[in-house]
């Protein structure tokens, strides 16, 4: 909010570094242009939002005293134009006017420097009250109100005129509204309407000056989507004092420009505000800020915040009734903004014993180290996404979020396969080919009893000229080498995730913990049909995903030492001609399980032969024990043989 | 030796050598024969001529030996000459990926705080406003809630939480008011979200890192000496530090600290005393059990420390990270 410094400074005196010292109280300069300084208030603090406010803060650390404006006082005489008929209306007050004579009421400046339009005497001296004390006022042409004014809530399907509205607004029920007997005058404590409203031709006014329930002003402000000076104000709280001082100030103004009052000032409180006292001992304060401060400077420091001091009771200034809950660590933060928190004590708190990352913690910093050792560049998408990648998720159920204002973030998602291609997609776009990512995610779906639930998930994609479904698999078979955890992975795969469906059938696998049997993950190429929903073509990229509770919490498999044998072992390799749709795997584990004198057979080459559709694996093979050349050549030939009649069928 | 010497400077590959070397010392050679008729020379001269041959035999040998290695050496260094390789061309294997930026800010502000004994926990993302808000004393339609423009699952039963204080709200309530479970040192870094409008610097989810301690007799002294010692611990220890008042609803006092690298002062850390009202909705005395909070915007300081957006920190341009990985 912008403010006048000359301005301020015919309220308070400001010292000359007045810029550190209103940033020290909770003041923020955002900037200064020449007189005008634009201000971050702290949004607790509706006190702050005008003259009296700010200066009552500065005056709190530097104890000059603040100036006091010109008031004219009025003598209130109980309603009679007008009926309080909600408690939402804590407090209301009339006082008419005659501004047949009246002049400018030169108050361009004030209202300039804070952005405020002048529009006409009447009201201009409504809009200083307004930053001067913070009291928001209202006036009306009297001529034009019919009958009584009540102060009520709306019933359903109420209209009103709203200022800068085109034709009628309905209203939602239980809106606060100041009313003739004809038409709605005014959204109470938000917006005007048309009307009653003072124009060049208005000869009388009412001046209204009152104090309404935050809630309320806010639900109406939030409703309408409006927001005026006014409700910033009377959401925050505002002053039920300033109600009458307000409105006297307004009258030594109108008075100043031949605008006098002709008829009695009326005022009503419906709802009695209770009286905050706060009971604290000055040891108490010592004692929380460790400091040699005396009982007289606590409360001499307290008043200036306009706190009654009464044998350790402290009472809460009605303009602070709202933000104030009544707790001594409220006065503990008075005092402190009073002294300064840059002269308060600083220490670390006392010897304290460290603490270890845990099991979990050490394994995921493994599993980062790792990744990023093989080229993966750690991501964070989003969680929210719109709904053309919902459309593309595998899973149709998902989480939505009822309020979006952006449309990128209506659904939470349910996968990370979605994102992953994207990521290959957006990177392909700017020429980035060699891909390898990975991201700590989570997905959202619902339980049983549909209530949202979310799974942390740590998902990695690859592309490259030299990767494939192998190169994945490699990187997978590594990991849980180094994590020293137990698992098997499977290919001919029964049950496929509903991610696993966009992986192509044969170069896709799932991961299983061994000792449960429980899916870990599953990994492999991206289908091109999904690939080509996000213009990839002539790609190949590898997705894997990995369920991380169970990836970070899965004990490790106990192994015991074993010293290498003296005798090396015997290793011949045999090659085996393979039809395609037989897997090397499945002749590897024929060979493996028929003969027992073998303790290791592992793949060494592929030679395709696409024209005989057939592919000539090697294999070499470890021989336990020790056979001779002769019993060895015997072995293989048969071992060759029969895996060969065992690939054939 | 005249013809050897000849036949010597001929030879080109050691395969000539070995030719050379079957004629001159061979089974076939004049010098074999000689040896062989040593038998039929008178046995006074037998041992002056045998030692001759000998001579002879050593003087091949050294000279065959001594040609050999010549042509060896002239082998390797046509070799040599003639390797076309490219040193040149990229070099072969992995370069390494990175960290996350925020990833890495986290992992900084665990290790320090870990010497303060606070421990890691985390909390659903998905939360009740209880947690996320009514604990915190936020009660529907206060100012705060518009400080943190919320997405709603349900309206007022569930959202994708706002702060990552839900997850202290979580752990304080599962301590049931047992003062003996204190001190609480926690920290909880994580992604939040707000239903606001995104450009380069806002996003509608980011990460934040909290934490809090709470204790018997904890003091605002000891809450300013901790933020002290973590922006040391970050940002170095000739960092300027300063506090300034701030609001909170969970927290009374709430204050800020800037910091101040010779570039003006930024605001890096929101904190502040937990607040009597949320001590008791934690179900602990706040006459006998105090304590505070602190939080970082994790995001925004990993953008200060590689200069990188924040649209670009949460994009999925890999070209990002691999330029950060050379920021120092």
């Amino acid at each position: 909010m912008k403010f006048s410094k000359k301005i301020l400074e015919t309220f308070v005196d400001l010292p000359a570094d007045w810029r550190e010292l209103m940033e020290d109280v909770g003041l923020e300069v955002k900037s200064v242009d020449g007189d005008i300084m634009n201000l971050e208030l702290l949004a607790n603090r509706g006190d702050h939002y005008c003259y009296l406010g700010l200066a009552t803060e500065i005056n709190g650390r530097a104890g000059t005293g603040v100036k006091q404006l010109q008031e004219k006082g009025l003598k209130y005489e109980n309603a009679k134009r007008f009926v309080i008929d909600t408690d939402k209306c804590i407090a209301y007050s009339f006082v008419p006017f005659d501004i047949k004579s009246i002049k400018p009421a030169k108050a361009d400046y004030i209202l300039e420097s804070s952005g405020v339009n002048v529009i006409h005497p009447a009201i201009d001296v409504t809009n200083v009250v307004m930053l001067e004390y913070g009291q928001p006022a209202h006036v009306y042409d009297a001529d034009k109100i019919v009958g009584q004014v009540h102060i009520r809530e709306t019933k359903v399907g109420e209209k009103a005129a709203l200022l800068f509205h085109e034709g009628l607004t309905e209203l939602p029920a239980g809106t606060v509204v100041i009313a003739d007997d004809e038409k709605i005058l005014c959204v109470a404590g938000v917006i005007g309407c048309h009307g009653a409203g003072v124009d060049e031709n208005t000869k009388n006014v009412l001046l209204e000056t009152a104090l309404f329930d935050p809630v309320s002003i806010r639900k109406t402000a939030k409703e309408l989507g409006v927001c005026t000076i006014a409700s910033q104000r009377f959401e925050r709280g505002g002053n039920l004092d300033a109600v009458k001082s307000g409105a006297e100030r307004a009258n030594y103004l109108y008075e100043q420009i031949s605008a006098n009052q002709n008829g009695d000032a009326e005022f009503s409180q419906r709802v009695k505000l209770p009286v905050k006292e706060i009971q604290m001992s000055c040891d108490f304060v010592r004692n929380e800020l460790e400091i040699d401060i005396s009982d007289k400077e606590i409360n001499e420091r307290l008043s200036r915040y306009g706190f009654i001091i009464s044998d350790k009771k402290y009472i809460v200034p009605n303009v602070r009734t709202w933000d104030i809950k009544g707790f001594k660590a409220d006065l503990i933060e008075e005092l402190a903004r009073s002294i300064g928190y840059n002269n308060l004590p600083n220490r670390l708190p006392m010897a304290q014993i460290g603490s270890e990352p845990t099991p979990n913690e050490l394994r995921k910093t493994k599993i980062n180290s790792y990744l990023v050792n093989n080229g993966f560049f750690e991501v964070f998408t989003d969680n929210l996404y719109s709904p053309k990648h919902a459309k593309l998720s595998p899973v149709p159920e998902h989480v939505k979020i009822e309020n979006s204002i952006e449309g990128g973030y209506a659904f939470m998602k349910n996968n990370c396969i979605v994102q992953a291609v994207e990521l290959v997609s957006k990177n392909l776009r700017v020429k980035n080919r060699e891909i390898r990512a990975f991201e700590w995610s989570k997905v959202f779906d619902f339980d049983k009893k549909g209530i949202p639930r979310e799974t942390n998930m740590l998902w990695g994609i690859v592309n490259g000229n030299k990767e494939s479904a192998l190169t994945v698999k490699g990187l997978l078979e590594n990991l849980f080498e180094n994590l020293g955890l137990d698992v098997r992975f499977e290919y001919n795969i029964e049950k496929p995730e509903e991610e696993d469906n966009f992986l192509m059938p044969k170069r896709r696998g799932q991961i299983y913990y061994t000792p449960t049997d429980a899916l870990m993950g599953s990994f492999g190429e991206v289908s091109p049909g999904f690939s080509e929903q996000f213009d990839i073509k002539n790609e190949h990229p590898i997705y894997f995903v990995l369920n991380t509770d169970a990836l970070l919490i899965a004990p490790k498999k106990k192994t015991k030492y074993e010293s290498p044998s003296n005798l090396i072992a015997s290793v011949r390799d045999i090659s085996v001609s393979i039809p395609y749709g037989v897997s090397a795997g499945s002749v590897a584990g024929f060979i493996a399980k028929n003969y027992k004198v073998i303790a290791d057979v592992k793949i060494t080459d592929v030679f395709e032969k696409p024209k005989e559709s057939l592919r000539n694996i090697t294999f070499a093979l470890e021989f336990k024990g020790t056979q001779s050349t002769e019993e060895l050549n015997t072995l293989i030939l048969e071992i060759m043989n029969s895996a060969n009649e065992f690939a054939k069928k | 030796m005249e013809n050897l010497k000849k036949e010597l400077s001929n030879a080109k590959t050691t395969q000539d050598l070995d030719n050379i070397k079957s004629k001159w010392l061979g089974k076939k050679s004049e010098l074999k024969a000689k040896f062989d008729d040593l038998k039929n020379i008178p046995a006074e001269k037998r041992q002056e001529v045998g030692a001759e041959l000998n001579t002879q035999r050593v003087k091949i040998e050294e000279m065959i030996e001594n040609t050999k290695s010549e042509i060896q050496k002239h082998i390797l260094n046509e070799k040599l000459s003639n390797d076309n390789f490219d040193m040149t061309l990229p070099g072969i294997g992995i370069s390494t990926g990175a960290l996350h930026p925020v990833s890495v800010i986290e992992e900084k502000c665990i290790a320090a705080l870990r010497r303060l004994g606070f421990i890691p926990v985390s909390g659903p993302e998905v939360e009740e406003p209880k947690y996320n808000f009514d604990l915190l004393d936020i009660p529907p339609h206060h100012p705060a809630r518009d400080m943190q423009d919320t997405f709603w699952i349900k309206h007022e039963e569930l959202l994708p939480r706002t702060h990552t204080t839900s997850v202290q709200s979580r752990y304080m309530m599962s301590l049931n008011g047992d003062e003996s479970k204190l001190p609480v040192k926690i920290v909880s870094p994580g992604r939040v979200y707000r239903n606001e409008a995104v450009d380069t610097q806002h996003l509608a989810i980011f990460n934040q890192f909290e934490g809090l301690w709470v204790g018997h007799d904890v003091k605002l002294s000891e809450l300013k000496g901790t933020l002290e010692f973590i922006l040391h611990e970050i940002y170095g220890p000739t960092v300027k530090v300063r506090f300034k008042p701030k609001y909170y609803p969970y927290t009374e006092p709430s204050i800020g600290a800037d910091i101040n690298l010779g570039d003006g002062w930024w605001t890096i850390v929101g904190a502040g005393m937990v607040s009597p009202q949320v001590m008791k909705n934690f179900g602990f005395d706040p006459d006998k059990v105090s304590g505070f909070a602190f939080g970082f915007g994790t995001s925004r300081l990993a953008g200060q420390f590689t200069g990188a957006s924040m649209r670009e920190l949460y994009g999925m341009d890999l070209r990002v990270f691999k330029n950060i990985k050379g920021v120092k």
